[in-house]
């Protein structure tokens, strides 16, 4: 009670008095005493109060119950009436300013103190209870899932705002049933209505049907008692969770990652895995699968004559005709540029031939129709068959990439065959040679390691020297097989994650002789890693148990992966990053710039070099639109705190440009050519079994 | 009285009734949280005054509404014959006594109160009356001055108590009652304040009543 303060508002100034007092004596302290209503409306404007005591007649215009109700809705103080007015006339008017007690005079002491205690506990009652109706209005007005709650007829009691919103409602025109707006909610608490009391049902990602409109919605319904006071008032709790949005831009996401933007087709890597996967399937029924292989003649100079839009519009030409000249097919794609590639299955090879070769003919023959200009264009088509031979998606691809190759060198009818044991092919390709060779030379280790160095080219920077790990394959002979001949072939016949593996491997089990052969302090190695090594979800766990088992600072590792592979393969490579990141190594966008023009990506590839593509820096001194790149590359690097690398740096005056620029580091013929790091691969050889 | 009252009006009439019997439980109360230091007569004494001064105020109004030359729509009371009919009553109430000829009443007629303010105004003449008669009776030179004075829209009634002195700290009485209390908070209630001061051979009181509350304008004073 000492902590209450009241307010007295009586005419009579001995009978306030006496009054005060007496709440006095009661151990409230603090109360005010006025005479008429507007003083005390006036104060009440800067000070709390737990409770009004009230005279009825008071002097001026307004009386006891006009001040009364203007106290109760302005500033929600209960009021109590002391008055000698009992009349029902001005009862019923009191009763409009809704106090919380009526004393009446001359009163008794015990009363004065009962009635206020009764009073401001059920003001304190009053004023939590607003709180928490105020809160659950609040959160229900809120929250982003409908609510609705109906009674056992189905008649919609309440609904939430989203609720009213999904389903087209507004307070003025909310129809009451709520089979109105779905009959498939109605029919859901129909069936729930035999149940006990708090039984729920759940659907979730359910296609529900509201107005006219499909929405993907996590649904639940309740069986419930709706109000405490009534038992035999049952109803139902309904709570609509839509997922429309979300399901619709994880379905555009997926769209997005497994298909090609321009035509609508299955990309490469998604394209892949369906290779894959009708290639592991390919002799549990009776159907004969091939693979078409196809591109567009000359493509490159429709683009040239005519523009990227019209080649853009030609390919996207192709995509509609494959798909409709191939109804069955189990996978279309548009691999690259203008490569596509088709899954066929029939009950014979034969038919699959004929299939490809009527729509040549087909389409060889037809004219491409743009901006009301009418172009000729070709396709050609190398094909191959499954085999039980080719267990390996990617020598399948490549055997009808090379039977395309031949199509074209022989002209024709711009169709071929091939098959795995044909001599033709085998012949052609030197490069079937590599897979027996790149195997062995893992085997046998007949890798060797190499390395250039990347020197810091900003003095007061305070930068750190580093080198780029290069491999190089030795022949039978002890010759130098220089990259650009073995690696192709290893990309193709994916042995590029080996040989990544074996060069980590062999860096980090030699790690002191290549500290000693780079001659820096606190050297930083950069290594690089290829696009299928990318994809192996097995590469984080290997280099953190090589780097931990060989005791090295994680700091002196750079990976340096190119901006291609990080593209395709976004979502691993992002993973991949940050995952070893948080270990301690470092990581570099390799070849950057190459191919993308939009670098919205670096936000997600939280990389710590730049380095620029070698196209632009090679030229960078003679070509202005080189140079302007290389200064965009690193102001774009600057922007996002990313140090920029500069490669290819072939002379003095490409390194004072870059200088000029003010580029971080070079690495170049000028500064320094590669060479080995290792003498005949250190002391500790690495073996790598490939597996065959 | 008319005989026939409404229902309203004899509603209005106990409501009355009801709001002056708590005046009087209130002033029963309050002088009983006062009463330490005062012979238990004395303070029944003082009591029956204010009592009295609540039931005259009733008495004139009943008279002023029986009076044919009223007209007057809602019953009121002429703060001299307030004043008048109180100094009648306070003679006689202490021995030795206080004489009738030692109070000089020059309150012009026109001045009126409503019930509820003549209530408050009887208690404060009744409060200044009393103290006259309990400290001032043995004294045969002491005489007390009762004039009205309209300024702007201020009525000053300006007590002069002759030859006598009150102590006064800081500008109010020594030693407050709940007379003092009486007088102060019923000033306030009347829109006014009330002021002490003791000059040469005299203590005056100085009433300041706003003229709102008076029922008729005091034109011409």
């Amino acid at each position: 009670m000492e902590k209450l303060k009241l307010i007295i508002i009586e005419d009579d100034a001995i009978i306030g008095l006496d009054l005060k007092r007496r709440l006095n004596r009661m151990g409230i302290g603090q109360v005010d005493m006025f005479s008429d209503a507007r003083k005390a409306l006036h104060h009440l404007r800067d000070h709390e109060c737990d409770l009004v005591l009230m005279d009825i007649r008071l002097p001026g215009e307004m009386d006891g119950i006009d001040a009364a109700a203007i106290i109760r809705k302005r500033y929600g103080s209960p009021v109590v009436f002391v008055t000698g007015y009992a009349d029902e006339e001005t009862l019923n008017r009191a009763r409009i300013a809704e106090p919380m007690g009526y004393i009446l005079k001359p009163f008794k002491e015990h009363e004065i103190y009962a009635t206020i205690t009764i009073a401001v506990y059920k003001s304190q009652m009053e004023t939590e209870l607003r709180h928490q109706q105020e809160m659950q209005s609040s959160i229900l007005n809120h929250i982003q899932d409908a609510i609705i709650t109906t009674d056992d007829e189905i008649n919609i009691r309440y609904m939430n705002p989203k609720a009213m919103h999904m389903l087209s409602a507004d307070e003025f025109t909310a129809e009451n049933r709520l089979s109105t707006y779905s009959d498939e909610l109605s029919d859901f608490c129909n069936r729930l209505a035999g149940q006990e009391m708090d039984h729920t049902q759940t659907w979730e990602n359910h296609l529900l049907n509201i107005n006219e409109n499909l929405l993907i919605v996590n649904l639940s319904i309740s069986r419930l008692i709706l109000s405490a006071k009534e038992h035999h008032d049952r109803g139902f709790l309904i709570v609509i969770h839509d997922n429309t949005q979300l399901k619709t831009m994880e379905a555009q996401v997926e769209f997005h990652e497994t298909h090609d933007r321009l035509t609508g087709l299955m990309n490469r890597s998604e394209f892949q895995k369906q290779l894959e996967l009708e290639l592991s399937n390919a002799w549990e029924d009776r159907n004969q699968r091939s693979l078409v292989y196809l591109d567009i003649n000359q493509f490159t100079l429709l683009n040239e004559l005519q523009g990227h839009l019209a080649g853009d519009e030609l390919l996207k030409f192709i995509a509609r005709q494959l798909q409709v000249s191939f109804p069955n097919a189990q996978a279309i794609s548009r691999l690259g540029d203008d490569e596509f590639a088709v899954i066929l299955t029939g009950e014979r090879h034969s038919e699959n031939e004929v299939l490809v070769q009527e729509f040549l003919k087909h389409i060889n023959y037809s004219k491409f129709s743009f901006q009301g200009e009418q172009f000729p264009f070709s396709l050609t088509a190398g094909m191959t068959h499954f085999s039980r031979e080719v267990l390996n998606y990617h020598i399948l691809l490549s055997i009808a990439i090379d039977a395309n190759i031949l199509a074209k060198q022989e002209g024709g009818d711009h169709f071929r065959l091939l098959s795995l044991e044909d001599e033709v092919f085998l012949k052609r390709r030197g490069e079937m040679k590599w897979i027996s060779v790149l195997t062995e030379a893992l085997e046998s280790n007949r890798f060797v390691l190499y390395f250039q160095p990347i020197v810091p080219i900003r003095s007061d920077q305070g930068l750190g020297h580093k080198a780029e790990i290069l491999i190089r394959l030795l022949d039978d002979q002890g010759q130098i097989i220089p990259p650009g001949q073995f690696i192709p072939a290893a990309e193709r016949y994916n042995l590029m994650h080996l040989i990544d593996r074996w060069v980590i491997r062999t860096l980090l089990r030699n790690f002191d002789e290549a500290v000693q052969t780079v001659a820096v302090e606190n050297p930083v190695f950069c290594i690089n890693l290829s696009g299928a090594s990318m994809l192996n979800s097995d590469l984080k766990r290997f280099i953190i148990e090589e780097i931990t088992e060989n005791e090295i600072d994680p700091h002196h590792i750079c990976l340096e992966v190119t901006e291609t592979a990080a593209i395709s393969n976004m979502t691993n490579a992002t993973e991949l990053i940050r995952e070893l990141r948080e270990f301690g190594c470092q990581f570099a966008l390799d070849d950057f710039g190459n191919g993308f023009s939009n670098f919205n990506y670096l936000r997600y590839l939280e990389v710590d070099f730049l380095k620029i593509d070698g196209s632009f820096v090679r030229n960078m001194h003679e070509d202005p639109i080189s140079k302007a790149m290389v200064e965009a590359i690193h102001r774009l690097g600057n922007a996002v705190n990313i140090r920029t690398i500069a490669e290819f740096v072939g002379n003095e005056e490409i390194l004072a440009q870059l200088q000029d620029i003010g580029v971080d580091y070079a690495q170049g013929f000028v500064l320094a050519k590669p060479g080995p790091l290792l003498k005949t691969n250190g002391k500790n050889s690495v073996v790598m079994a490939t597996g065959n | 009285m008319d005989d026939k009252k409404t229902p309203g009006s004899t509603a209005e009439l106990m409501h009355r009734v009801k709001n002056n019997f708590q005046l009087v439980l209130s002033l029963i109360n309050l002088q009983n949280d006062f009463a330490i230091g005062i012979e238990p007569e004395d303070a029944n004494r003082r009591l029956m005054t204010r009592v009295h001064s609540i039931a005259l105020v009733q008495e004139l109004l009943y008279l002023n509404l029986r009076s044919e030359s009223s007209g007057e729509e809602a019953p009121s009371v002429g703060i001299r014959e307030l004043v008048e009919h109180l100094s009648d009553y306070c003679v006689g109430i202490y021995d030795p006594q206080l004489r009738r000829q030692q109070i000089l009443c020059n309150i012009s007629a026109v001045q009126r109160l409503g019930s509820h303010e003549a209530i408050a105004a009887a208690l404060i003449f009744n409060e200044i009356l009393l103290n006259c008669a309990l400290f001032n009776s043995p004294n045969p030179d002491f005489q007390i001055n009762v004039e009205s004075r309209m300024e702007d829209d201020t009525l000053s009634i300006v007590w002069t108590h002759r030859n006598t002195q009150c102590p006064l700290v800081n500008g109010v009485p020594d030693n407050q009652g709940l007379g003092s209390l009486l007088i102060e908070n019923y000033c306030a209630q009347l829109g006014g304040a009330v002021h002490h001061e003791n000059t040469a051979g005299e203590y005056i009181i100085t009433l300041k009543l706003a003229l709102l509350r008076l029922v008729t304008p005091a034109e011409g004073e």
